[in-house]
């Protein structure tokens, strides 16, 4: 089993410092005045050189944001956020746009190194020949994408929305906010006003994409929020598999993460999604860490269609998270994997929605919730079916490994069936690690933390199996760090 | 236009209601404190709407425009044997020679009832007499630990119910069945109370029937059981409402030591129904069952509501429940179990299944589990589907018509949940009615 046996090295490796993404760089930054008002958004739109429409399109979805409520129905407790004390707008100087890496700044390029998810990773992973396009995302904006020339000669655009505002005004329009509403909820509108970059990605029809495509994204500086915005379209008969990884340094304060996700998924199409979400959780303590807060949904609007998600929680104060599929093409299929862990006073809240509206849709969400520590872990998910969505068909499976008698496990599922001939299914269990499966471990020579770690890799197999290879190593590194410390 | 009444809406309809009702209170009554506490509540919070999160799939305005009001077309009968030629149920009840109260529109009718003065070991009181302090004392607890809406609306207008203090009798099982008989319009609110002493065993069986299917009632009804340690109890409820009642039931059950807890509910007809069931396992080694089946045709809704509390280590509970749908019916089920930080080493199992049978109705399911603790093995299952194809053409191929292969599988459906019914007595006397309504239900003959 070398997987295995490689996470529990990997685990050895670091058990020195617990959060290895904890280092910040001194870069210099070009920030927009602090606080929230239409100053504050004029000054982005004006900075990323958009047309008039788009800082119409801001202003409207900021007073909109001004009317609603910060929702309190999810199981998470934080004081209420300041947005007059955050920055909205963070850039590292300096980006009058890299042909190359060759000329990155060298600091940032360090920064990268650091990561362990090098721009070039495909080197690392020596015997899988394949390659990736990154976007990487620095504080707010966009810094550096790699491999366009290459996918633009397939017809592929991928860059940072930004410039997809001003290249592909076409497509924006047409498709920006078309699956999440700019007043859909309370931080989607937030983030509506305020989005400083992110990716944008269209596969052309019957274009299969030649690399993994992957967008990277990391909170560097004091006091900023980041607000990115991803688009995604896959056109008719196009497939297209799409990482995006997270990490922040370490600081005392809080940190304001809310994004949206937009995914639309025409005839024919696949789109499948990765995350590995490791934002800065906060210390033992529950200090500092980051707010994620992040709205994201797939649309399969094309008949036979489909989306999947994958994600790999482990970071992060507070997380709202909630990726979904609106199932509105007949036959289209909507997946949904997640393994969700918390360690400390970490809080998580997340699930998906699958809204069945086409006839003979399907979908599946596996969730694997695991808390330790003082850490409360909620699973909260809809399954609908509408009156018209014949032979709809969903399994939903979640189970919570609860570690220690300090922290909860909560699974509040919705379902709802309007129709007859829809089946669905869901089950839910909560149980421990067995003293007995420890024990075992503990004969053959491995000891508490690594048979943990061990155990744990097991429980999320189903998921961790449909991340994509770069991910999957990592992701299993992650969960054995994300529980260190959690017995004592 | 004339009558302003019309006009209001539901929940200013019941909060002017309450305040004569309150008015007309004695004040010298022990509950009178209890019950001006609970109208200052319910003045404060109102009815709750569907942007609770508890009655998310249940709006009350919709189904209830305002309050019926009382007629009294239906006499109560004079007397035992001129009920009985009218009930055949009684006829049945009375041959058990156990313990039978009867209620007509909300009201304990004494002349009725069938109590042996003999048994020494059950003490029946009426809400209406003096309420003894063992049972003042149970009510005045619950309402201080509970912020129910309709818990406090029924505390104000609780007009009757049978307060029963069940003592030990050697060993033996005691049999007590509660008839209500809905016989007119109008609004009906009453409470019991059951406190079970240590080592006690019973078998309590509720049934409620409209008696007529043209009478339009609204009732609120609760019902408190305190059951000490190391007893015995089966429950059982069946509910036969016509298609014109609004009802909202509320079960509260605080639970000893080593006990033995089955409850179930068969819940049929009405416009509305919201069934809330709340337990709480405070003591250890107790084992609980809360199941039951929901038959529902027409226009009918009904909506499930537990919670199920684990507070003391080593205890087990199931919670089973069956639903089939026809119509333009709908079902709600919400189930949450919470296992607290203390209650280690407990198992909780939930599975709800719904069988939809017509494509107009519609099943929302939102099973809960909030664990803080982690030596624990709780589940839950929820399944929602049709009558499977497959089984149907199996049946049909060995020569069994579709009709009867049909009414057979939804058998077998209901078969699991009906397992969980511990006490069989009150199957032989009350399965006749429950057979037609499945009968009824299965064919979906009620297209309202």
């Amino acid at each position: 089993m070398p997987a295995v046996k490689e996470t529990v090295k990997q685990v050895d490796d670091i058990s020195v410092d617990k959060y290895k993404f904890g280092w910040s760089t001194e870069l210099e930054t070009e920030k927009a005045p602090i606080g929230l008002s239409e100053d504050t958004i004029r000054f982005i739109s004006k900075k990323k050189d958009e047309p008039e429409w788009m800082l119409e399109w801001r202003l409207e979805a900021y007073q909109r944001f001004n009317t609603m409520k910060e929702p309190n129905w999810a199981k998470v407790d934080y004081p209420k956020i300041d947005f007059n004390d955050i920055y909205f707008y963070s850039a590292p100087k300096d980006i009058d746009g890299p042909a190359s890496l060759d000329e990155v700044d060298p600091e940032l390029l360090k920064t990268y190194e650091k990561l362990g998810i090098p721009l070039l990773e495909q080197e690392l992973l020596s015997g899988v020949k394949k390659n990736i396009a990154v976007d990487a995302v620095f504080d707010s904006v966009s810094v550096v994408t790699t491999f366009k020339d290459k996918l633009s000669e397939v017809g592929i655009i991928f860059c940072s929305i930004s410039e997809a505002i001003r290249e592909h005004p076409d497509l924006v329009k047409k498709y920006l906010s078309s699956v999440v509403p700019k007043s859909d909820n309370y931080y989607s509108a937030l983030n509506c006003a305020v989005f400083t970059d992110g990716s944008f990605v269209y596969i052309p029809p019957n274009t299969r994409c030649p690399m993994e495509l992957s967008t990277y994204f990391r909170i560097n500086d004091k006091n900023t929020g980041q607000f990115e915005r991803t688009l995604i379209i896959a056109d008719k008969g196009s497939y297209v598999s799409y990482l995006e990884g997270c990490t922040a340094p370490q600081r005392d304060e809080k940190q304001l993460h809310a994004a949206v996700v937009e995914l639309v998924a025409l005839e024919n199409a696949e789109i499948k999604y990765s995350t590995v979400q490791n934002w800065y959780p906060g210390d033992e303590n529950g200090v500092g860490g980051i707010y994620n807060f992040v709205t994201k949904r797939g649309d399969c609007r094309g008949k036979n269609s489909k989306i999947s998600w994958t994600q790999v929680e482990t970071g992060s104060a507070v997380t709202w998270k909630y990726p979904s599929c609106i199932l509105r093409g007949d036959n289209s299929v909507g997946e949904f994997y997640s393994i969700a862990i918390s360690n400390a006073y970490q809080q998580i809240d997340s699930g998906t929605k699958m809204v069945h509206l086409g006839k003979n849709t399907t979908s599946k969400i596996i969730s694997k919730g695991i808390s330790a520590g003082n850490s409360s872990n909620a699973y909260r998910g809809l399954v609908s079916s509408h009156r018209k969505a014949e032979r709809a068909r969903n399994f939903t499976q979640c189970d919570s490994l609860l570690i220690g008698n300090k922290c909860s496990a909560h699974t509040v599922p919705y379902i709802d069936c309007k129709n007859s001939s829809s089946i669905f299914e869901h089950e839910a269990t909560t149980s421990k690690i067995s003293d007995d499966q420890i024990f075992y471990c503990g004969q053959r020579g491995i000891g508490v933390e690594d048979a943990i770690a061990l155990i744990v890799n097991g429980f999320c197999k189903e998921v961790l199996q449909e991340l994509p290879m770069e991910f999957a190593v990592e992701a299993q590194k992650l969960v054995g760090i994300s529980l260190e410390g959690s017995v004592g | 236009m004339s009558d302003t009444n019309i006009n209001q809406d539901i929940g200013q309809q019941l909060l002017s209601y309450c305040k004569d009702d309150i008015f007309s209170q004695d004040k010298q009554s022990d509950l009178y404190g209890i019950r001006l506490g609970a109208y200052e509540l319910f003045k404060k919070n109102g009815l709750p709407t569907s942007k609770n999160e508890n009655w998310k799939y249940t709006n009350i305005s919709q189904k209830l425009k305002k309050i019926p009001e009382s007629t009294s077309d239906s006499p109560v009968p004079l007397n035992l044997n001129n009920f009985i030629n009218n009930f055949d149920i009684m006829r049945k009840l009375k041959d058990t020679n156990d313990t039978v109260l009867v209620f007509m529109d909300g009201s304990l009718q004494m002349q009725l009832s069938i109590i042996d003065k003999n048994l020494k070991n059950i003490e029946i009181v009426s809400l209406k007499n003096d309420v003894p302090e063992w049972a003042l004392e149970i009510i005045s607890d619950k309402h201080s630990e509970n912020t129910n809406e309709i818990f406090n609306l029924n505390t104000v207008l609780m007009q009757d119910g049978a307060l029963i203090n069940i003592k030990e009798n050697n060993g033996k099982t005691d049999n007590i069945y509660i008839v209500h008989v809905g016989n007119n319009n109008g609004f009906f609110n009453y409470r019991h109370v059951i406190n079970i002493q240590d080592s006690a065993r019973v078998n309590v069986t509720e049934l409620k029937i409209s008696n007529r299917s043209d009478i339009c009632a609204l009732y609120t009804s609760s019902i408190i059981w305190k059951i000490g340690d190391n007893s015995i109890v089966n429950n059982v409820k069946y509910q036969v409402h016509n298609q014109l009642t609004v009802g909202f039931n509320q079960q509260y059950a605080d639970i000893g030591n080593n006990v033995e807890f089955n409850s179930f509910t068969i819940s049929s007809g009405s416009k509305l129904l919201r069934e809330f069931r709340s337990v709480n396992c405070n003591g250890s080694r107790s084992d609980i069952s809360i199941s039951g089946i929901n038959l529902l045709d027409g226009d009918s809704h009904i909506d499930t509501s537990l919670l199920v509390r684990h507070k003391a280590p080593n205890t087990t509970s199931r919670e089973k429940y069956r639903s089939i749908l026809n119509d333009n019916s709908r079902g709600v089920f919400q189930g949450n179990i919470i296992v607290d930080q203390d209650a280690q080493k407990t198992i909780a199992k939930q599975s709800i299944d719904a069988l939809i049978l017509s494509n107009h109705a519609e099943h929302d399911a939102k099973p809960e589990l909030e664990i803080y603790a982690d030596d624990v093995q709780c589940g839950h299952g929820a399944t929602t589907g049709q009558i499977s194809l497959e089984s149907l053409f199996y049946l049909k191929s060995r020569g069994i018509p579709e009709e009867e292969a049909r009414s057979l599988l939804i058998q077998a459906f209901l078969l699991e949940a009906l397992d969980e019914i511990k006490d069989r007595s009150a199957i032989k006397i009350f399965g006749d009615v429950m057979n037609n309504i499945l009968n009824r239900v299965s064919k979906g003959s009620l297209h309202v």
